[in-house]
């Protein structure tokens, strides 16, 4: 099972690497919307859908699990002005959405850890999401 | 998972999540084709209801947004098949064919009505 994760973890972390290719991010501008190097299907549309449902506004602090790339956490960030909590595993994925988030200077955290064990405190944010990734 | 999320999110926090899930009440064999063919992780078990009321969540819904889903996936595979020789290039076209394939069994599986994705959205109380 620990290697199945490890396995996981290069696997995304391969895709991420490749995600910045020219050909790479025009398909997944033509297929969701999202520039973010996104390995989910949420769309511009569905991930503002989640801005509406969860109420994102500036002041308010969002938490993005398994965020990969910072599709769609970074992208709420900057379209609400809410705080955003991004958190995953693979490397290259938090290493591209640290840089992201700089240059859309957003505000916000990223942070390698698994869903299951958040370094948080107790009661600490205001909304959480993920895409495709819950178990 | 969404334990940890419970504990930290303040009181009436809002959890909206879009997961990609094997369909209820299929055969073992629909299960397999169903697990194979999806996302990892594609087996929700009970289902996503139980596990946030078990996680101490409430005001759970569930949206079906399958036909999304479906047509994301026809555009993936259309728009991936149209940059194939770039693609083959970057990865391989061994590793491209086995993608698409891949692909389209996940699709096949959706229309099958044996892989859904919802929208669950739910209060921490």
């Amino acid at each position: 099972m620990v290697n199945e994760s490890w396995d996981l973890i290069d696997e995304f972390d391969a895709r991420y690497r490749i995600a910045g290719e020219s050909v790479v991010r025009h398909i997944e501008v033509n297929t969701t919307g999202s520039d973010y190097g996104a390995s989910s299907y949420t769309t511009r549309d569905q991930a503002d859908r989640l801005a509406s449902l969860l109420a994102l506004a500036p002041g308010r602090t969002l938490l993005d699990v398994g965020s990969g790339a910072g599709w769609p956490g970074i992208y709420l960030a900057r379209t609400t002005g809410c705080d955003v909590f991004l958190t995953d595993l693979p490397p290259e994925g938090l290493r591209q959405a640290h840089r992201r988030m700089v240059d859309e200077k957003v505000r916000g955290v990223v942070v390698a850890a698994a869903g299951a064990e958040l370094p948080l405190c107790d009661e600490a944010l205001d909304a959480a999401t993920s895409s495709d990734v819950l178990c | 998972m969404l334990r940890a999320c419970r504990r930290v999110l303040k009181k009436d926090a809002p959890l909206a999540f879009f997961v990609v899930a094997v369909a209820d009440g299929l055969s073992a064999r629909q299960i397999e084709r169903g697990i194979e063919a999806g996302p990892p992780h594609a087996d929700a078990g009970p289902g996503y209801g139980p596990l946030l009321r078990e996680a101490g969540f409430s005001g759970i819904e569930l949206v079906d947004v399958t036909d999304e889903y479906a047509d994301t996936l026809a555009k993936s595979i259309q728009v991936r098949e149209s940059e194939a020789n770039q693609l083959v290039d970057l990865i391989g076209e061994d590793m491209f064919t086995e993608s698409q394939a891949r692909r389209r069994s996940e699709l096949d599986a959706v229309h099958s009505g044996i892989l859904q994705r919802h929208l669950v959205s739910a209060v921490r109380p």
